[in-house]
């Protein structure tokens, strides 16, 4: 019949089909299955499937674990690579990346060195990885991205993850013996080979090394592409002087968590979403039949006037949201699929009650906002000869650069 | 006080519930699936119809009391 599909904009009826249990994720084989790093991965599953790789994994995103990564992974992974690094010209996507992959890298289950050569590495198979992921949003040769999707699995699967899940085999090998005093890794491969040896998940190594990748996209790619969209309203190249907010953020990790949680409202880095209708359902009081397709703008929900005011469209990092209403609208998703790393990248906003304190030990700023205060603490600035390039190679591109050029002051780390 | 019940095979563990009413939600042995906890009685009643809202997978009912 052809019927064009159903087109949800409010936040609301967008918030409802994200819990309709009878919209899948996974959109069509084409997209998911043949060459796309996705297939088989947690975020393409759907029903019971879904529910217990979700089981599996949601453990490694407890409360107790971030309040780790918080205080004792972000200042290694963070501040002193921005210690290190943040001087002269630089490429902003990249020194973002090589601090968000530390951690997405940790979570994982991927060994590294930490040396820049193997973050920088690392980050670039998770950005192949993405465009190889959003293959249906591709708009550059399909065969080329497939292409090189298989290449960087299998650098991923040869270089990095091999050689941690034989460590880790060899640990839980030493585990089940008695004989090692070395405790196990807190990891997503970890868990995933333990629960492939007790008989509960069946994952082949491909798949764990996708699934193990698409954590490294997830982890570090959102974040860094995020930690750009957020200094493109900082350095003001949206015509606006907000200096004084870049000032601000460099001392305030609170005022940092909150102009993350605004960027992320403004500018969500998938600004639609499809579902497929798996069986016939009622959607925002329209039916719908098994097998069409429904589309999700996020975009437009994020702006949705009646939950976030009639300034909904401006960059407000201070503003108050309607009752019901998430900081960051629906960018993270909601219901069984929301993003299992939210708290990791955008923290938990402070509670009714909470004070603003900034050496509490229990708040959780998130990984990006620590991010934007260390790269705003060490000076950064446009770069006078060169601007930021989207990557048209997507749809997306109005969320996700390819180059974002930027200058440190040297003068701190030149005698 | 409200009724609370958690629809087991709804829930996937997130945990956004003992996050948000530490005190009427628990996990399991396994950290797999919540469940209801004995604090719920003096948790308030808007706690838990929050817990409930952001729930991701819906798992979680909060009714009204209609006893007596």
């Amino acid at each position: 019949m052809g019927s064009e599909a159903l087109v949800l904009d409010r936040y609301a009826d967008i918030r409802e089909a994200l819990y309709d249990k009878h919209l899948s994720r996974n959109l069509d084989e084409r997209s998911f299955e043949e060459g796309n790093p996705r297939a088989g991965v947690l975020s393409t599953l759907h029903g019971s499937e879904h529910k217990d790789r979700r089981r599996l994994e949601n453990p490694l995103f407890r409360r107790s674990a971030l309040v780790e990564y918080e205080h004792e992974l972000f200042p290694v992974a963070i501040d002193a690579i921005a210690a290190r690094d943040a001087v002269g010209d630089l490429d902003l996507l990249e020194l973002a990346g090589s601090m968000a992959v530390v951690l997405a890298a940790k979570r994982a289950g991927i060994d590294h060195d930490g040396s820049l050569r193997q973050l920088t590495e690392l980050f670039w198979h998770g950005l192949n990885l993405a465009q190889g992921a959003s293959l249906a949003d591709t708009i550059i040769d399909r065969e080329r991205v497939e292409q090189e999707t298989r290449q960087t699995l299998q650098a991923l699967e040869d270089d990095y993850v091999g050689p941690s899940r034989r460590r880790r085999e060899a640990l839980i090998d030493a585990a089940e013996r008695g004989t090692s005093g070395e405790p196990l890794p807190h990891d997503l491969l970890t868990v995933a080979l333990r629960s492939r040896r007790d008989g509960g998940l069946e994952l082949d190594d491909a798949l764990l090394t996708r699934e193990v990748g698409l954590y490294l996209h997830g982890g570090s790619h959102t974040s860094a592409q995020t930690t750009c969209n957020a200094f493109e309203f900082l350095l003001g190249f949206d015509g606006v002087d907000r200096s004084a907010l870049l000032r601000e953020a460099g001392s305030s990790l609170l005022t940092a968590q909150r102009i993350v949680h605004e960027t992320l409202r403004v500018v969500p880095m998938t600004p639609r979403l499809k579902r497929r209708v798996v069986e016939n359902t009622v959607v925002a009081g329209t039916e719908v039949s098994a097998g069409e397709t429904v589309v999700l703008d996020i975009g437009s929900g994020n702006r949705d006037p009646d939950y976030y005011g009639d300034n909904a469209d401006a960059f407000d990092p201070d503003r108050t949201v309607a009752e019901g209403a998430s900081l960051w609208g629906l960018s993270f998703g909601a219901g069984a699929h929301i993003c299992i790393g939210r708290s990791v990248a955008g923290g938990v906003p402070l509670q009714g009650g909470e004070q603003e304190d900034e050496t509490s030990a229990s708040h959780l700023y998130g990984q990006v906002a620590r991010m934007i205060r260390a790269i705003a603490t060490h000076g950064v600035q446009r770069d006078p000869q060169r601007v930021p390039e989207r990557d048209e190679r997507t749809t997306r591109s109005s969320s996700r650069w390819l180059r974002f050029p930027v200058r440190f002051p040297r003068s701190d780390h030149e005698e | 006080m409200p009724r609370v019940t958690i629809d087991d095979d709804l829930c996937v563990g997130t945990g956004e519930c003992v996050r948000l009413a530490p005190d009427a939600f628990q996990l399991d042995d396994d950290d797999e699936v919540a469940s209801v906890a004995p604090g719920v009685a003096r948790t308030p009643t808007e706690q838990l119809r929050r817990a409930a809202y952001e729930c991701p997978t819906g798992a979680i009912s909060v009714d009204e009391d209609t006893s007596a």
